[in-house]
């Protein structure tokens, strides 16, 4: 709007000083800027929902290997306290017996030896406490 | 001396003679083979059975293998539990890698069982089968049954 000068003189100087110093010109903000503005955002928020879409699978994923991997796990399946790693539920029987001797020899073939074999079978005919062999 | 007198000191030479010489007052102990067979319709890959005697009468003191040569030497069991003497009871096994068309099939011996019977008079005690499985590792049902193949006295 625009001003009479005459009409600034009944005003304080100060007043005049600090009205003129704050009349300045409107940034105005192009087009161009924004759009670049509007393009920065949109790649920022792309980026944030994109990694909320690969965090998530990751995740479900995750949780389904943990899943299977409990309901997979034969009950009663035991690990050779002697450390050979192959006294366990075989064929998920749900009892140690052996049938599981022939069922890992057959599966392991020449991999494993005659000797990890006798040891399991001996094992389940063992008369000791502890060994669950029915 | 006298008729009576010598007879006297025959008699008590007898008696004398007698109670030197200890008498068998114990029954000699016996021992008893007990064969082990099952039956089955399909061939058998593997097998397992525990044998134990009523009562706590019997002592398991060997075993030894069965007829089919598929089963090697020796089934498994707990060599040095029967060592001690003491075990009424024994859990058996085996298996066997052989081609199907090797194993064995039908009614067969799969171990003998020696045993000492401390009382005298008949032996009581079962077989039960745990386990049998054909080539593939499935589980199969035959019939198991005991015999009693020889008896000696020692």
């Amino acid at each position: 709007m625009a001003y009479d000068e005459q009409d600034l003189d009944a005003l304080p100087d100060k007043l005049v000083v600090a009205l003129k110093n704050r009349d300045t010109a409107t940034p105005l903000i192009s087009t161009k800027v924004d759009r670049v503005v509007i393009q920065l955002a949109r790649e920022h928020f792309a980026s944030r929902a994109r990694k909320l879409r690969e965090a998530t699978p990751l995740r479900y994923a995750l949780a389904a290997s943990v899943l299977l991997a409990v309901l997979l796990l034969p009950d009663g399946a035991r690990i050779d306290p002697a450390g050979t790693g192959i006294y366990w539920d075989v064929d998920r029987s749900g009892q140690i017996d052996i049938a599981d001797v022939l069922a890992l020899a057959r599966s392991r073939g020449p991999s494993i030896s005659t000797a990890d074999l006798d040891a399991f079978a001996m094992k389940i005919v063992s008369l000791q406490a502890g060994v669950d062999a029915s | 001396m006298s008729c009576f007198k010598l007879g006297a000191v025959c008699g008590v030479l007898c008696l004398l003679v007698g109670q030197s010489v200890p008498a068998s007052s114990e029954a000699p102990t016996p021992f008893v083979s007990v064969d082990i067979y099952i039956d089955s319709k399909v061939p058998v890959a593997a097998w397992q059975f525990e044998f134990a005697g009523h009562d706590g009468k019997i002592k398991v003191v060997g075993i030894e293998n069965g007829a089919s040569d598929v089963f090697g030497n020796a089934p498994y069991y707990d060599g040095q539990a029967i060592s001690t003497g003491s075990i009424e009871k024994i859990i058996v096994a085996d298996f066997s890698l052989h081609p199907k068309r090797d194993l064995p099939r039908g009614r067969f011996r799969i171990a003998t069982l020696h045993l000492m019977i401390p009382d005298a008079g008949r032996p009581s005690f079962a077989a039960q089968l745990i386990v049998a499985a054909d080539f593939a590792g499935h589980r199969i049902y035959p019939a198991i049954s005991t015999q009693i193949s020889t008896g000696s006295k020692q």
